[in-house]
């Protein structure tokens, strides 16, 4: 009798694996299944999975009862290493969230926060299970919770692998990185069919909440994938640059050699501070050879962010890129720096920037927007950091963004300049114009005087070394050796802040 | 066809490692033969089509100011054919000279500005074709 029951329950346990039905529905639109997607995502065979039976409580969708509640979930390992996911199933009541499958999700997610694992959801609903009714809402509401004590002890990865809409949209949002498929992932809180009746706004899925617009035009998502495949590709080689949890240290991983000379760097960048140059070419000189990981590449491209090795330790790179808007800071790039800074200081990850601007970018537009609370992230995010901050001046380091991107007395651990480092408060023209406005005034024609000789006096990095601003002054060839043997001086670094709650971060 | 020598648990193989003209890596070992996948090429392999994401606009588009500034330099003609990438103006803004690229092949239907002109954020530049 026992075995009988045992036979039939793993007979049960089979069919699960092996959805027909699933299959032909995902494959159809050219996707892949829950169970599809994990495979391929961890390593072969790795997978465990927990509530496995779990099905919907509710009496009157008796009928349409499924064993897994539309979700499947569990354990496995990436390139070896445990990880906690969950895979949403399309097939089943179009993935929607209901108690059970909720309560799965959290499962998982409690377990990852208590093992200190990487959590990864693998996002594929139609939002809450509305038949349900306020039940699933409520453990959805557990699972936002989760997600924010979750935040800086464990990873949180979010892969949209088709809709993600209403309520369901804010688990993504409240984890680390997103990561979607250009043509089939949506993120939108009301869809195309509310906005043309509330609004009379005509829009498709695509325009509303595709993986173009929030990778380009809202900086919701970080990442854009052409396929399931290349998608979970990406997420791996993320991973590979990320610590299980916030109290160890991200992997390190050799691959280029320490005293190599970036000779490359004297042609890149232009001695005349008027000229532009792409500062991804800057970046691959200097780090280990292929490893600069870009976050965000589509949004806010005026400043670059991403992992990179450098002589094999993980480092968080922010850098300005001259060739769009001047590399300036805006209200866009202000906040796509705070968030990747705050990211890197909860796990362990070095900060190195690359600084040539002249500041925040000035304009009613900018102004009238905020970014004045926008810009101020940015300064509260250095601050608040404590992992080894080191500041690279190229070219311009002027007023405001001095402070954000290089200032020591805002704690920057080390800064290095080039010769051609121009470090003032502002340009010379503005700060004569300023200075010496009396003089002006009455003779006009001894401007260009007076700019050089500001020029001369101050924008050089050799005044600033005079008053220990800057650390040292270096050729831009030594710079890879520079950063490896500072970086080297600062891993131990540790610092002790006041105890409190939290601070008060402007949002 | 490499031969190596792998010690595995104190034990020595004799091994012989092969790439396929796939840029498959092949390993004979003891009469077995095993395909292997290096970690760093999946790694390596996302994070270069990373970067060679980019998209192409079609059919006419307005090329606008990215940010206010000064028309420093106008580098087309109306009626010119462009490139994608191709630098068609430069703005001075933030003390710098900011290359405004085409963001398509095509013509340059029309232009909108002369140099000196003092542009605003969104300010249309030249309509290209």
């Amino acid at each position: 009798m026992g075995d009988n029951k045992l036979k039939e329950f793993l007979n049960k346990s089979r069919e699960l694996q092996n959805d027909k039905q699933a299959a032909e529905l995902q494959h159809k639109k050219g996707k892949l299944t829950a169970r599809e997607r994990l495979k391929y995502l961890l390593d072969a065979d790795s997978f465990v999975e927990l509530d496995a039976f779990a099905e919907l409580q509710s009496r009157e969708l008796e009928h349409k009862k499924r064993a897994g509640d539309g979700v499947v979930a569990g354990y496995g390992t990436i390139s070896k290493k445990p990880v906690y996911v969950y895979s949403q199933d399309f097939s089943f009541m179009g993935g929607s969230m209901g108690e059970m499958h909720n309560k799965k999700i959290v499962h998982v997610m409690e377990l990852a926060l208590k093992t200190g694992c990487p959590c990864i959801g693998l996002l594929d609903s139609g939002g809450a299970r509305i038949q349900e009714g306020i039940s699933a809402l409520d453990t959805g509401g557990r699972i936002f919770q989760l997600n924010t004590l979750m935040s800086g002890i464990v990873p949180q990865i979010s892969v949209v692998l088709g809709p993600c809409a209403g309520i369901a949209v804010y688990s993504p949002a409240l984890t680390d990185f997103i990561f979607m498929i250009k043509n089939t992932s949506y993120m939108f809180i009301t869809g195309p069919d509310v906005i043309k009746t509330v609004t009379n706004e005509s829009i498709d899925f695509e325009g509303l909440g595709g993986a173009k617009t929030h990778n380009e035009k809202s900086g919701v998502a970080h990442f854009m994938a052409d396929s399931e495949k290349e998608c979970f590709d990406m997420v791996k080689a993320l991973l590979s640059y990320l610590p299980q949890n916030n109290l160890e240290n991200p992997p390190y991983y050799s691959s280029d050699s320490k005293a190599r000379e970036a000779k490359k760097l004297e042609a890149i960048v232009p001695e005349d501070s008027k000229k532009t140059y792409d500062i991804k070419d800057v970046i691959a000189e200097v780090f280990d050879k292929k490893s600069f990981f870009e976050v965000q590449p589509l949004f806010a491209c005026n400043v670059v962010i991403g992992f990179a090795r450098l002589d094999g330790n993980v480092v968080g790179v922010v850098a300005n890129q001259p060739k769009v808007l001047a590399g300036c800071l805006d209200i866009n790039s202000s906040g796509k720096i705070s968030r990747f800074v705050r990211f890197c200081d909860c796990f362990n990850i070095p900060l190195i920037n690359i600084v040539d601007v002249t500041g925040y970018l000035p304009g009613t537009e900018q102004e009238h927007d905020g970014i004045i609370r926008h810009g101020a992230k940015v300064l509260y995010a250095y601050s608040e950091a404590t992992v080894p901050k080191i500041s690279l001046v190229l070219r311009k380091a002027f007023g405001g963004a001095y402070i954000a991107l290089v200032s020591k007395d805002m704690g920057f651990d080390k800064v290095i300049a080039w010769p051609t480092a121009e470090i003032a408060v502002m340009g010379a023209e503005q700060a004569v114009s300023i200075i010496n406005r009396d003089e002006l005034s009455k003779n006009p024609k001894s401007k260009s005087e007076l700019v050089e000789q500001y020029s001369e006096k101050y924008l050089n990095p050799y005044a600033a070394t005079k008053l220990g601003k800057i650390d040292i002054i270096i050729e831009p060839r030594n710079t890879r050796i520079a950063l490896i043997k500072c970086l080297e001086m600062l891993l131990s670094k540790r610092e002790k802040r006041p105890a409190k709650k939290h601070g008060n971060m402007p949002l | 066809m490499e031969e190596l020598i792998v010690k595995v648990d104190g034990r020595d193989y004799k091994v012989f490692v092969e790439e396929t003209e796939e840029g498959k890596i092949i390993v004979h070992c003891e009469g077995d033969v095993y395909e292997v996948e290096t970690k760093k090429d999946v790694e390596q392999s996302a994070v270069e089509r990373l970067h060679k994401k980019q998209s192409v606009e079609e059919g006419k588009v307005e090329i606008t100011a990215p940010l206010p500034g000064i028309i420093y330099e106008i580098k087309v003609k109306q009626g010119s054919n462009v490139k994608q990438g191709q630098s068609l103006f430069t703005i001075m803004a933030m003390k710098m000279e900011n290359d405004i690229t085409s963001p398509k092949d095509g013509k340059i239907k029309e232009i909108k500005v002369k140099k000196d002109d003092n542009v605003s954020k969104g300010y249309v530049l030249a309509v290209i074709e």
